[in-house]
């Protein structure tokens, strides 16, 4: 029964978004669409939470765990499939090429290299503002602390999957 | 506990990919994590069910798993592909001035890589008149389509080009 509580909200939640919200500007952007499924696991985890303390048995835990998990598929299958519609680079290159026509010229390439160019740009400020990157007294950028445990623990993942080749 | 078991299913799945991408050069890390981690999912269900009977602990292991593994893959395949990455790994060497980080980062690599990839996955393929989309390709451009009217997001890196020959000119 949670877990069909669980699937009828999760329902509910993506029926609203493609329904109502799909066009709002608060949910146009990463911040917003991460906030949208944020909120939405908060109240999931707090009302099944509540009820697992109310209901007290052990099965309600594993109940819980199960709603929060599934919560858990839900959300990063949703954000993924958004990102990749918004902006994956290996998609806009085959949609370009799906265009056909220019798809030999050199100016295929140039458009591109600027969508490389731009996507560098947003990037960077990008990880600016989340403070992985700071800018030092001479006006170059260096890494904080944040910046190098990301790439540490970056590196390891690379290492798992024996990526040599990556950005 | 079921939790345990899901934790050391997942542990152990990580391993054999990470053993078997290195022992089978060819294949793709996602394809190879998905097929050994679907097969070490089907063993703990049945492990759970085994030790649990049909209670709601197998579900709940199956469930665990299943998000670990997902994870997994989004975290790697986002960090194998990602500007942001790229950009902190050559910042990670030395602090570089906004300007240098074009010719540290050159864009023309990031392309050559994404059409190595697309290559290897037969998404795309090279012939005497440029670059063109194999069947498959043509599939995920189709599926990408309907995301984007579904999402209402077309790809804002693609959005405002014109279509046609002369389109990237």
């Amino acid at each position: 029964m949670p877990l069909l509580i669980c699937l009828a909200f999760l329902l509910a939640h993506a029926g609203l978004y493609f329904a109502v919200l799909r066009d709002s500007a608060a949910l146009a952007s990463e911040k917003g669409i991460f906030l949208y499924h944020f909120i939405s696991a908060v109240l999931v985890t707090g009302g099944f939470g509540v009820w697992a303390v109310v209901y007290g048995g052990a099965d309600a835990w594993t109940w819980l765990a199960c709603v929060v998990m599934l919560h858990g598929l839900y959300s990063l299958s949703f954000l993924e499939l958004w990102a990749l519609a918004d902006d994956s680079y290996s998609l806009a290159i085959l949609e370009i090429i799906g265009r056909g026509g220019a798809a030999a010229a050199p100016a295929l390439m140039q458009r591109l290299e600027e969508i490389g160019m731009s996507k560098q740009a947003s990037r960077l400020d990008a990880l600016r503002t989340i403070g992985l990157v700071r800018e030092a007294g001479d006006g170059s950028l260096a890494l904080t602390p944040a910046g190098r445990t990301a790439v540490v623990l970056g590196r390891a993942l690379l290492f798992l999957v024996d990526a040599r080749k990556y950005g | 506990m079921w939790l345990t078991l899901s934790a050391v299913a997942f542990m152990t799945s990580v391993v054999v990919h990470a053993v078997a991408v290195r022992l089978l050069k060819r294949a793709g890390a996602v394809a190879a994590f998905v097929a050994f981690g679907a097969g070490r999912g089907v063993a703990l269900i049945g492990y759970c069910a085994v030790v649990y009977g049909l209670t709601p602990a197998v579900l709940a292991a199956t469930l665990t798993y299943a998000f670990l593994c997902e994870l997994y893959i989004f975290l790697f395949t986002l960090v194998g592909n990602s500007v942001s990455f790229g950009l902190l790994t050559k910042l990670a060497r030395h602090p570089l001035k906004p300007a240098d980080i074009a010719r540290f980062y050159r864009a023309e690599a990031m392309i050559a890589r994404r059409f190595e990839q697309l290559e290897r996955g037969n998404l795309i393929t090279a012939g005497p008149a440029g670059f063109g989309l194999t069947a498959r390709g043509e599939g995920i451009v189709r599926v990408f389509s309907l995301l984007h009217a579904m999402f209402r997001r077309p790809n804002q890196w693609v959005s405002g080009m014109s279509c046609g020959g002369d389109d990237a000119s």
